[in-house]
């Protein structure tokens, strides 16, 4: 294999290729909006789509099969599996769920292909200097805001110090960036801008994206003054392809097309081709799938569980399934005994039968995690991790004994939300001899609980991680702003700084297998599941891009 | 007479006071916060203080409750803490849709329980009897939830004729309204039914029993006019009771219907607003809620002096 070294010039734009794109992925981290706190999680993937392909030759658009003529327009209705979408205001949002609807009413400098690959966006392209530390954008000219004014690189400007000096929970991914008003952030003129990073920022790219990315998803300076921050996060103006027209939070979010969207197919067809979309807030489970059958709803952004099944015996409706970018674990409190201990952590996740367990909590959607590492970050990924936590009861039970923890007892932390893993989780426990109940409380509470150590057991991980980095960054470094396992380990904290500052990709997912082989061995977490990303719509939905934790829905067409 | 209405009247505010310092202090002693809920695990230390300190949640307990009553003095009710409307606005949007199906729900129960109880009472130990009977008995033990996700299986997926999802203003049509609200009234409005049948029966049956129904008969009077006036007036009065009383159960029951059937109304928001401890809109819907109770309440004890002369209250000398 070639050596995949990230240079500057394999991240200038407009298309990285795959490979660079997912080592980019990596050190920025889409991941976890962990928690995803309330309103279901908000993990998703791929999934069964338009053919989109970002060839190498610089096409800025995806390429997506253009509707029949007859069949433009309409109006797609769509259910959230949520109570109701709180903020759409993109720096603020740490609900994936929520970032899902605020992509198709914002844009990034930069988005997401299908694949994971990096594409333009606002920016049309991009040039990397100063051993990557340097990113100059070439801005689109002609784009304007739902409300008429233009857009300019001081939009740019704007939001990325907006983002930083209100402290949103968007701000951390930009904490390399130069101060804004010190040289982070260049307006050249009006369409071109230069962001300057205190060191070589690889996965700059990741932060700038739409959706997930976050940090620079521009927003209207005009709009934010006008209508206050409050209703901004209401009824948003924004740059993308469709338009707030009403929302009644938690009844009816109301979207139109925006007839001056920039962006267009590869026929030259105005983008988006519906007219717009309503999008209804539908938390209860056997409702969304319900109201997805009787054809109230189109599209349903998530498919709850337990009504798999249901989805897919519906001859209306078709299910939408990818691998999930996620991993989850069973997070044990180290400093509560007998956590403390390694030998005990191990033989408790021997005691855990993995494929039993995904098949009980998950109705078998999800694979089987050996660590953290998921399968989607494919250069990273290895089918032969190290088996130390495979399931083998009876040598568990025997470890368990031979610390003395054999019969202990312990309770799991859980949320309505993750009831049912919890449940599948103490009838391991509890086969292996140990003496296991479930405590549940609203997630409020568990949050808290949580974050300040007070719990036993809980199962914990990322919701999306297209990178390793980010998760792994957050949970694992000894002052980590996640490791409420309170893990202290020099080594794996050593690796995680190492496999940030470095840039050649075979080296980087080389320092990260280390890394995960330590993370197995010391077992932070006993690695569980990486859960599939679900989604359904009814067959006469056509041209959906099903792309990692997004929900794009500029390329959607009814066919009736 | 006055000092007995200033007095209830007096009485009605120390309960709502009473309501919104559990209702305060309550919330405030389950742990979890909601700043939480609004940052998302990301938010740094530093940020979560802030808005802590932006929502005066960084103030000492008793600073805050002086707020709160002042505030609520005012009629100042605050914004949502996560979608920061204002709590009036969403209860404005909330209450219609409540009402809507609560009191549809009602209707149609009414209209279901007094046939049905006349019919079980009339034709004892009949077919028609025992279908009353049993249709009871199943409308009682299934909640409305239950009965929601039945009905929409039923009228939404199966037959294809009505709505499932979300709610119509009336102002679009009285009958996509009505459409949108029929099934969820439905649902409450049948365990309401249920209970109400079982005692227009049992009430009906101890009344036709009654010895002025056989003097009735015995003078000839015809058996239509001896039940719906001599019978029927006698029997309505413990219904009218109980369907007052049992307007608690259709309230409670659209709490869970506005869920299975996605409708911001006054229960899914305060479920809601519970789980993200979203302080200003649970405390206010809970004193919305128990204003409601409290002046029915009111009007009913007022109602009884003014309709009943024999209905005295204390503190009068007779």
């Amino acid at each position: 294999m070639a050596s995949d070294e990230i240079t500057d010039e394999a991240l200038s734009g407009p298309v990285v290729d795959r490979r660079t794109t997912t080592a980019l992925l990596g050190a920025a981290g889409l991941g976890a909006l962990a928690g995803c706190t309330s309103g279901g999680g908000g993990d998703d993937g791929g999934g069964e789509a338009t053919d989109t392909a970002a060839d190498d030759s610089g096409g800025e658009t995806e390429e997506t099969t253009a509707p029949p003529e007859d069949k433009q327009g309409g109006r797609l209705q769509a259910g959230w599996f949520t109570g109701s979408v709180d903020s759409l205001d993109p720096p603020y949002i740490s609900v994936g769920q929520y970032f899902q609807v605020a992509a198709n009413i914002f844009n990034g400098l930069v988005t997401l292909n299908q694949d994971l690959t990096v594409r333009g966006d606002l920016a049309k392209d991009w040039e990397v200097t100063n051993n990557g530390s340097t990113f100059t954008f070439d801005l689109r000219e002609g784009v304007t805001f739902h409300n008429g004014s233009e857009f300019t690189a001081e939009d740019v400007r704007y939001t990325i110090n907006r983002t930083i000096s209100e402290e949103t929970p968007a701000a951390p991914k930009l904490s390399t960036l130069q101060p804004v008003d010190d040289g982070g952030v260049v307006v050249e003129d009006d369409y071109t801008v230069t962001l300057n990073f205190e060191q070589a920022m690889a996965p700059a790219l990741i932060y700038l994206t739409r959706g997930p990315g976050r940090a620079a998803t521009i927003v209207s300076k005009d709009a934010i003054e006008e209508m206050g921050r409050e209703q901004y996060a209401v009824t948003p103006v924004g740059t993308g392809p469709f338009e707030v027209e009403s929302h009644e939070v938690g009844s009816e979010l109301r979207l139109t097309a925006y007839d001056d969207y920039f962006e267009t197919d590869d026929d030259g067809n105005a983008l988006p081709y519906l007219d717009g979309v309503t999008i209804t807030p539908i938390p209860e489970p056997a409702s969304i799938v319900n109201a997805l059958q009787s054809g109230d709803i189109h599209l349903a952004n998530l498919i709850p569980l337990q009504n798999v099944t249901q989805v897919e015996d519906a001859s209306s409706v078709t299910k939408l399934e990818a691998p999930g970018v996620n991993w989850y674990g069973l997070a044990m409190n180290q400093d509560r005994e007998p956590f403390g201990s390694r030998e005990v952590r191990m033989a408790i996740a021997k005691c855990i039968d993995t494929d039993a367990f995904i098949e009980t909590a998950y109705f078998g959607n999800a694979l089987t995690a050996k660590g953290p590492i998921n399968k989607a970050t494919n250069w990273v990924w290895r089918d032969d991790k190290p088996n130390d936590q495979a399931f083998d009861r009876e040598e568990g039970m025997t470890m368990l004994s031979d610390a003395g923890a054999d019969g202990a007892s312990f309770s799991i932390l859980t949320t309505q939300s993750s009831l049912r893993q919890a449940q599948a989780m103490r009838q391991q426990l509890n086969r292996s001899g140990l003496n296991v109940d479930i405590e549940q409380v609203t997630s409020s509470t568990y949050w808290a609980r949580y974050e300040e150590g007070d719990y036993d057991v809980t199962i914990s991980g990322s919701v999306g991680d297209p990178d390793p980095d980010q998760s792994l960054w957050n949970f694992y470094r000894k002052d980590g702003p996640w490791n409420w396992v309170n893990y202290q380990s020099d080594d794996v904290h050593q690796l995680l700084e190492d496999q940030r500052r470095e840039l050649d990709r075979e080296e980087r997912a080389s320092i990260l297998q280390e890394l995960e082989d330590q993370l197995i061995s010391d077992v932070p977490h006993a690695y569980l599941s990486h859960q599939s990303d679900l989604a359904a719509r009814r067959n006469e939905v056509q041209g959906f891009t099903h792309i990692p934790f997004m929900r794009p829905l500029e390329t959607v067409y009814l066919n009736d | 007479m006055w000092r007995y209405i200033v007095k209830r009247i007096g009485h009605a505010i120390f309960v709502m006071w009473l309501v919104a310092t559990t209702v305060f202090f309550g919330l405030r002693a389950i742990p979890g916060g909601p700043v939480r809920s609004m940052l998302g695990q990301e938010a740094t230390p530093e940020a979560v203080a802030s808005l802590r300190a932006e929502l005066g949640l960084d103030q000492p307990l008793p600073v805050q409750y002086g707020d709160f009553l002042t505030d609520l003095l005012a009629l100042d009710l605050g914004r949502s803490i996560t979608s920061n409307e204002q709590v009036v606005t969403i209860l404005v949007d909330a209450a219609p849709r409540t009402f809507a199906i609560a009191g549809v729900g009602v209707a149609l129960g009414l209209a279901v329980a007094i046939p049905a109880g006349v019919i079980g009472a009339t034709r004892r130990n009949e077919p028609a009897d025992y279908a009353a009977t049993l249709a009871a008995f199943l409308g009682i033990s299934m909640p409305a939830f239950f009965v929601g996700i039945l009905l929409a299986i039923l009228f939404g997926v199966y037959l294809n004729v009505l709505p499932i999802v979300g709610y119509t203003p009336m102002s679009a049509g009285v009958v996509p309204w009505l459409q949108s609200i029929i099934l969820p009234a439905t649902a409450v409005g049948l365990p309401y039914a249920a209970g109400v049948t079982r005692m227009m029966r049992s009430s009906l049956i101890e009344t036709l029993d009654e010895g002025y129904m056989r003097t009735a008969v015995a003078k000839g009077v015809g058996s239509r006019v001896r039940l719906y006036k001599h019978a029927m007036q006698n029997a309505l009065i413990p219904v009218v009771t109980i369907a007052g009383i049992q307007l608690a159960i259709v309230l409670g029951g659209t709490v869970t219907v506005e869920i299975v059937f996605s409708i911001q109304g006054l229960g899914r928001v305060l479920v809601n607003s519970i789980l993200e401890r979203n302080y200003p809109v649970t405390q206010v819907t809970i004193l919305l809620i128990s204003g409601i109770f409290v002046s029915m309440n009111l009007i009913v004890d007022l109602a009884y002096t003014a309709l009943d002369p024999r209905i005295r209250y204390g503190g009068e000398s007779a």
